[in-house]
């Protein structure tokens, strides 16, 4: 790394998740002189953890969950080159009006119009493959969910996936995808954009953890600590932040831009999660095949603010949300084969905090108020009903929730007072700082965020090579 | 098969402790789940330790060492309050609701990643659950497995593997630190103590010793030596503060003994368990990587290994090789270890110093002896014949520290030599399971030939047998046997005979005793025995070998705080003691300056001036005269000093 030292980078990108690689795929088209820094390690397909316990702690901050203040919510938060789009589900939706309508009044920006957005989606699709999973390879699970709405007259949908090729025909069980998938299916970040913008020349740095920037003069200095703990300095011209909504807010907050951006940290939301399990006297295996293929699709829903996932996690992940311990735990995870599993997840309105202690270390303040709460034993009501109607003998909740959609934190904006991020995703007062990640989203769209980081990274990098 | 020993990077013993309990605690088992302690997950605990950020792990050490002192009806309590955290006040419930995350999350996730410990033979965690996603892959999805590495008659491609994983354990033991390392040494010790019976078992099959002789030089030697890095190790390598001279004012100097990398050892047949486990620990405790190559002729197959891997060693940690010497020594010493370490002979310790010279590879070789007991004639006869006997028979002569030549002073000689033909005779000679043998069958086909043929040259040339000399040269059974009248034309006198062969000789004077003990080939180990303690240790001091014990035999390998080595022809370098790791030591010197503005006075530019300040200063500095020369020395370095930082500004004018 010490032959870079003195080398000048047109732009540094902080952070290796979705919102970076999309950016600096067409920034090195342009010719740009690009450095990614990334804290976490490089995987590839070969070389994916493939046991639960080693995908959990080498993939997440802090070796899996982290906790908020109140330690009601765990969010997950990962580590690693690709971000959330190794180990999410890959699902890919556009928003809606509702979402959209509901940013543009609260940043005093026009261009959140579904008809203004649909050029910057189309975009982002190119770039990906996209798939539904075929009926025939539905697992029990999802037949179950599709089953209770059904009963329950709900609209669903199937899944619109970011995948080219799961096998399933071959008899692919693709839970394990959660810690990256080793087909090469899953269109995360290092199999798409990431891969092409490395071939245009991007220089990528690993368990790089950059802790401060410093903006001088028009120039911007980024330090970092590397996999040895040796601390590591780069020159760029300009700064791309893509660290998340923790990460943003943690890099600007501990390098002082906190003094004239009052908004750093605040509004920040996850969409909280809450798995519920439905225990069957047949055995459903939801662990087998496709393990995902449907989402809710109803505007009742919508209103009330909430949403159900087809969804499954590995046994580390729900052994800890069953409940008790002991005998009675045993009890409960000998029936695993028996379990199918639905989940809710809440638009939150509620925005919480991120502040900095003296350590230089994130801290989390994030509370359901009564809505939220809510919102969420509305979505579990329906779970509850769900599992009912399709003949469950028990009904577990699981024992917390989880944060893995973490927005906001560098909320973009027309106002420097209530915002941080500018509507060019400028830092407000620094010209060549940008962002255009998750962390700029104003509120919380009820709607999984990753298609529309795409999206926005793929404005933000048009709008940079126009000025360029 | 014990259990298998757990050492964390992360949490100490009561800390695993307390983890277990509390792991039986959250997860008991049931008639068809196993507990948590008996899977024996809590092995792998640290591949999620390693990751945790350091308050959490600060957090969860210091609960698991709490709770390892909590009887099970606390952590109960403590995990049913947890359960009910929604009803305490919020800081209440938060706290309880981090202790349950973190409780479960460290007893879970190992647990129900269906890890178990090696050998583990219970309900398999997946299985309870009906847990199995099928995954498939062609070789385009497939990640790449190891193939495990073959270590029995390597081919140079599997040499290069055996490296490569040596190379990759290395940093890893390093990391480890001393103090860490010790607890694999203390469980190791712990193993080989429970496992006494066993080991002697393929001990005698492999070698034929006796019972006792294996028990006394092998397991009680082990110990003994591991007992001994316990106590020494952390003091010997920890980091050492150094004085800093005056002139480098303000400067610290360290000496830190680091690991060299990969070391390989070679051992011969005679002590097979001794030579491995000694010279094994002796290099990982510095923090090296081993590659370790027993004889062919005793390799005690898989032993060495078992014992480790009980231990907690990690099998790239010290990989055992097995196979006939010749090409299997070259491709390994071609495969550029850091360092060689070999017991053997001499040929042997040639060939590989030689290759080892291609690569210049440091190698430390202790190879033969023909060791001398000189006694005098104010000697307890009856203790020197027996120490005699012993330090020349003990595993039938095959140390490379056996008495090979003894020289009795003439006006004993006679009643020295009656006393030792008749207690000699005594000796019970078998592989016996009991103790009660004296000595065993010789262990190797070769070393019977060699001995057939010293024999056969020492009769041809008119050599008395006082013992023994009805052998038929051809029996592994080769008796005690005491020569008289062995000149030096006769093999017997000038070459290593590794069996039980002792020829006894006279002499009048201490001058003589002296000259006929030094050989002029060897120089391995000696004893001197006397009543007069002055005169043994002018003796001692004469004789040019690398270990002497007087009025004793063979005995400074009885403390391990001394070192052990050979001059001449009996090789270099030494082991255990002190000096022991510093053989597998990078002992790496490390002066700290602060990082200032401040210019040294020795960097360009010089000038005139700079010269001339300088030369008073040395003068100040080591002219006789304490007082005033410390006065003028600080005034000179004030001088000089003001002078740099002028300099250093200005620049050469």
């Amino acid at each position: 790394m010490a032959k870079d030292y003195f080398k000048v980078f047109d732009f540094i990108f902080v952070g290796a998740g979705i919102s970076g690689p999309f950016i600096a795929n067409d920034l090195c088209k342009g010719g740009a002189n690009c450095l990614m820094l990334e804290a976490g390690n490089h995987y590839t397909r070969r070389t994916y953890p493939t046991n639960g316990l080693d995908g959990t702690s080498q993939m997440y901050w802090a070796g899996g969950l982290e906790l908020g203040h109140d330690a009601k919510i765990a969010f997950l938060r990962p580590k690693v080159v690709g971000g959330g789009s190794i180990m999410n589900q890959a699902l890919v939706d556009r928003f809606d009006d509702v979402a959209l309508d509901d940013w543009k009044s609260v940043s005093g920006i026009k261009d959140f119009s579904m008809a203004d957005m649909a050029t910057w989606y189309d975009k982002a699709e190119s770039e990906i493959e996209i798939q539904e999973i075929p009926a025939k390879f539905r697992n029990k699970n999802a037949e179950i969910f599709d089953q209770g709405f059904k009963n329950l007259n709900f609209d669903n949908a199937p899944l619109r996936r970011a995948q080219n090729d799961c096998r399933l025909e071959e008899g692919n069980c693709c839970i394990e995808c959660l810690n990256g998938c080793r087909l090469g299916s899953k269109q995360s970040t290092p199999e798409t954009v990431l891969k092409t913008a490395l071939e245009n020349g991007l220089t990528l740095a690993s368990q790089v953890e950059v802790t401060q920037i410093i903006a001088k003069n028009g120039d911007i200095r980024v330090i970092g600590r590397d996999a040895m703990g040796g601390q590591v300095s780069y020159r760029a011209h300009n700064l791309v932040l893509g660290g998340g909504a923790i990460g943003n807010a943690r890099l600007l907050l501990n390098s002082g831009f906190g003094k004239k951006l009052p908004h750093i940290g605040q509004g920040f939301f996850c969409h909280p999660q809450f798995m519920s399990f439905g225990i069957y006297d047949e055995k459903i295996n939801s662990h087998l095949g496709a393990f995902q293929a449907f989402k809710s699709d109803d505007k009742g829903f919508r209103q009330e603010g909430f949403k159900l996932e087809n969804v499954y996690a590995g046994p580390e992940g729900i052994a800890l949300l069953v409940p008790d311990f002991g005998r009675i735990h045993h009890e409960y995870m000998e029936k695993l084969s028996h379990f199918a599993c639905i989940e809710v997840c809440t638009r939150d309105t509620n925005p919480g905090q991120i502040k900095v202690n003296r350590k230089g270390k994130a801290l989390i303040r994030k509370e359901q108020n009564k809505e939220d709460i809510n919102r969420y034993e509305k979505g579990a009501k329906v779970i509850d009903d769900i599992f009912k109607s399709t003949g469950a003998k028990e009904i577990v909740h699981g024992r917390f929730g989880i944060g893995l959609h973490l927005m906001g934190c560098c909320a973009i904006g027309t106002d420097p007072a209530t915002s941080v991020i500018d509507p060019e995703f400028r830092l407000h007062g620094h010209g060549n700082i940008f962002a255009a990640d998750s962390s700029i989203f104003p509120n919380a769209p009820g709607i999984n965020p990753s298609l529309t980081i795409m999206a926005l990274s793929k404005k933000a990098a048009a709008g940079i090579l126009r000025s360029r | 098969m014990i259990d298998k020993m757990m050492i964390s990077k992360y949490f100490s013993k009561s800390q695993l402790k307390g983890l277990l309990k509390t792991g039986d605690v959250i997860l008991p088992g049931t008639n068809v789940s196993p507990s948590f302690s008996s899977t024996g997950c809590i092995n792998h605990i640290d591949r999620m330790a390693k990751y945790l950020s350091p308050d959490d792990l600060n957090g969860l050490q210091m609960v698991f060492f709490v709770l390892r002192w909590m009887p099970k009806w606390v952590i109960t309590l403590l995990l049913k309050l947890c359960s009910h955290s929604n009803s305490f006040p919020s800081f209440i419930g938060a706290g309880l609701r981090m202790l349950e995350i973190g409780l479960k999350g460290a007893t879970l996730s190992p647990y129900y990643a269906n890890l178990t410990a090696s050998g583990y033979e219970g309900n398999k965690v997946y299985d309870v659950i009906g847990w199995h996603p099928k995954f498939f892959v062609n070789e385009d999805g497939m990640p790449v497995k190891q193939t495990p590495v073959n270590l029995d008659s390597p081919t140079s491609e599997d040499v290069e593997k055996i490296y490569k994983v040596a190379r990759e354990s290395g940093p890893e033991i390093r990391d480890w630190g001393v103090k860490k390392r010790l607890q694999f040494i203390s469980n190791l010790k712990a193993v080989i103590l429970k496992n006494q019976e066993y080991i002697l078992d393929r001990l005698q099959a492999d070698t034929k010793k006796s019972r006792f002789d294996a028990i006394t030089a092998e397991i009680f030697g082990v110990l003994d030596f591991l007992d001994y890095l316990e106590k020494n190790a952390v003091k010997i390598l920890s980091d050492r503060k150094v004085p800093t001279p005056f002139a480098l004012m303000g400067k610290k100097s360290k000496v830190y003994f680091e690991p060299l990398g990969t070391a390989l050892l070679i051992s011969p047949w005679n002590y097979p368990f001794y030579q491995a486990i000694v010279p094994i620990c002796q290099a990982f405790i510095v923090g090296n990587a081993v590659v370790f190559k027993p004889s062919s002729d005793t390799p005690l197959k898989g032993l060495v290994e078992d014992m480790l891997s009980q231990a907690g060693f990690l099998p790239g940690w010290v990989q055992v090789v097995y196979g006939k010497g010749g090409k299997i020594g070259n491709a390994l010493v071609d495969g550029k270890p850091d360092k060689i370490f070999l017991i053997g002979s001499q040929t042997v310790g040639k060939l590989i110093m030689e290759r080892a010279a291609k690569y210049l590879i440091p190698v430390e070789l202790e190879l033969g002896g023909k060791d001398p007991m000189v006694v005098f004639e104010d000697v307890n006869i009856d203790r020197a014949v027996a120490g005699a006997i012993w330090g020349a028979f003990t595993t039938t002569g095959q140390s490379c520290t056996s008495v090979e030549r003894l020289f009795v002073q003439d006006s004993i000689y006679e009643q020295f030599k009656q006393n030792l033909i008749k207690e000699t005779l005594k000796l019970v000679q078998a592989t016996d399971d009991d103790g009660n043998a004296d000595i065993g069958p010789m262990t190797t086909r070769g070393q019977v030939e060699a001995i057939a043929a010293q024999v056969a040259d020492a009769k041809e040339k008119g050599a008395v047998f006082l013992t023994g000399g009805d052998w038929d040269g051809r029996s592994e059974f080769v008796p005690p046997m005491i020569v008289e009248g062995v000149t030096s034309e006769m093999l017997i006198d000038r070459e290593e005979n590794f069996g039980p062969l002792l020829p006894i000789y006279t002499f009048s004077s201490e001058a003589e005793a002296i000259d006929l003990a030094n050989d002029p080939e060897y120089g391995l180990s000696a004893s001197v025995w006397s009543q007069d303690l002055k005169r043994a240790d002018r003796v001692a001091r004469r004789i040019y070998t690398g270990n002497v014990s007087i009025n004793n035999v063979m005995l400074t390998e009885g403390n391990h705080a001394l070192p052990f080595g050979g001059v001449q022809k009996s090789g270099f370098g030494r082991y255990k003691g002190e000096f022991g790791f510093y053989a597998f030591a990078n002992i790496k010197a490390v002066l700290i300056d602060q990082n200032s503005a401040k210019m040294e006075a020795n960097w360009f530019p010089y000038t005139a001036k700079k010269y001339r300040i300088f030369s008073d200063l040395t003068r100040a500095l080591y002219s006789p005269g304490r007082i005033s020369g410390l006065i003028k020395s600080a005034f000179y370095g004030l001088k000089l000093e003001t002078y740099v930082k002028k300099l250093a500004k200005k620049g050469r004018k």
